[in-house]
Parts: C-alpha cells; sequence; structure tokens
C-alpha cells in the first residue's frame, strides 16, 4: 500500500479493533456490517490512492486555518445526501495518512435537526416594504 | 454607584464598556455556517400583512407568504405568539462533537501519539 493508516485517537483505533474483530468472528449487526463495509472501502482507496475519486477527498481550509495543518475530508459513500465522512491529514511521517475523525452519518432532518437550527437575522425593513 | 465613589466622573466617562448583544456568540470565525448574518436594523419591521386567521380543528393557523421554512416559537401567559424565522445549519458544518474530536486527534497528531498502521489486508475483499 502506498500509505500507512493510522488512527488519531485511541477511542477510534479501540473502534477499528472491536469492528475488525467482531468481523472476523461473523458477530456484527447488519448495521455494523453495512458501515465496516464503507469503512474498509474508503480506508482501502485512502491508503492507494487519497485522491481516488470515490473518496472526492478535498481540503477544508477553515480546519486547516485553525489547526496549522492540511486537514482533508473523504465522503464514505457515493450520491447520498447525508454520506458519511472522514476528517483525515498527512502525517506524523512520511506514507502516512492519521485518520482525525470519523462521521458515521451527520443527523438527518428527523434525528436532531432542530438542535442545529440556528437563529436567523429578521428581514430587514427595506426587504419587508418590497 | 460604587465606581464613583472612588473614581472621579471624568474617568467614568471615559471608561467604554462592551458586551455582545449581537447574538451570536455561539458563531466560531473558523467554522462558518450558513446562518445569516443579523443585520444590523436602523429602523423597526414595518407592518407588511395585518390579518386575522381562525384556528382549525387542531388549532393549527396557517401563516401567509412565510419567508422560511422554520420558526422558533414562544407562547406568552396573555395568549400571545412570537414567531422568529429560523434556518438549518449548513451539512458541511462540523457538529460539535466531530470538532472536539478533531481537536484531540490534532493535539495528538502534533505530538506525534497516533495508532499503529491499521491492516486492511484481511478485508481486502470486504
Amino acid at each position: 500500500m502506498a500509505f500507512n493508516i493510522r488512527m488519531g485517537l485511541p477511542e477510534m483505533e479501540a473502534l477499528w479493533i472491536d469492528l475488525s474483530t467482531r468481523k472476523q468472528q461473523g458477530k456484527l449487526d447488519r448495521d455494523e456490517e453495512k458501515f465496516f463495509k464503507k469503512l474498509v472501502k474508503a480506508l482501502g482507496y485512502l491508503a492507494e490512492n487519497p485522491r481516488h475519486n470515490s473518496l472526492a477527498s478535498h481540503e477544508i481550509d477553515d480546519l486547516t486555518r485553525k489547526y496549522g495543518i492540511k486537514v482533508f475530508q473523504s465522503y464514505l459513500e457515493n450520491r447520498t445526501p447525508a454520506a458519511g465522512r472522514i476528517f483525515w491529514a498527512y502525517g506524523p511521517d512520511k506514507r502516512d495518512i492519521t485518520v482525525l475523525a470519523i462521521e458515521p452519518h451527520p443527523e438527518d432532518q428527523k434525528r436532531g435537526a432542530y438542535q442545529r437550527i440556528k437563529l436567523s437575522a429578521l428581514p430587514s425593513a427595506k426587504t419587508q416594504a418590497e | 454607584m460604587f465606581l464613583r465613589k472612588i473614581v472621579p466622573f471624568f474617568q467614568i466617562t471615559q471608561i467604554k464598556l462592551t458586551f455582545d448583544n449581537g447574538g451570536k456568540s455561539h458563531h466560531t470565525k473558523t467554522m462558518p455556517t450558513l446562518t445569516l448574518e443579523r443585520s444590523k436594523q436602523k429602523r423597526r419591521p414595518a407592518v407588511v400583512e395585518d390579518y386575522d386567521v381562525a384556528a382549525d380543528a387542531k388549532k393549527r393557523i396557517s401563516l401567509r407568504n412565510a419567508k422560511t421554512k422554520y420558526f422558533h416559537v414562544k407562547a406568552f401567559s396573555n395568549g400571545c405568539f412570537l414567531l422568529e424565522p429560523r434556518v438549518l445549519v449548513s451539512p458541511e458544518a462540523i457538529s460539535a462533537r466531530s470538532l472536539k474530536m478533531l481537536d484531540k486527534s490534532v493535539a495528538n497528531l502534533k505530538k506525534g501519539l497516533v495508532s499503529a498502521p491499521i491492516d486492511l489486508s484481511a478485508f481486502a475483499e470486504a
């Protein structure tokens, strides 16, 4: 493989170990199986070629500016509006990629959508008059 | 009042009290959302429609020409309701949980504390 994939948090490594062990034992439930399949596929592409078309990898400028290292985002699935995402960065060594965060699926309209609603502006008096 | 006892008045007038009344203290510059900027309103909002409505059998009323899909509703004890328009955060925005995860991961990465390479070879066929 072109790159070594490493996990940035012990919790993520524990999750990977748990899922991969249970996969080998055939003890994953349907949702876990589905997620694990997507994760393995995405990490496989990431190890081979981080710029693989299926990953749609792109740098997140705001995060790059925030952390001072280039932070990229790749998708776990295609043609899905609420696709799961992986955040990753190159390093710590050459030929290393560190997975910084995995978001299995952003909360959809039903689950917790109202918590994400933020206050918007009242239309200005000018636009109201029009 | 306490300040007046120990500071001369001419100095009090020079003190600039600044506090955030913009209502967007939860916003971070690094992670902008699609939330619209709260505009500085110079004039009070004008009344553009004035009508009476009747609640239906399920005690619902309809808004005419509503500009946004979501509203925050405040019900007052005197029977009044106040609606404030709201918008959904962009799907590109990152949840607070993921951002926390990123903070920790980046701190670890900068210290060189990362896991051993994960072995994908066993699942190459998966």
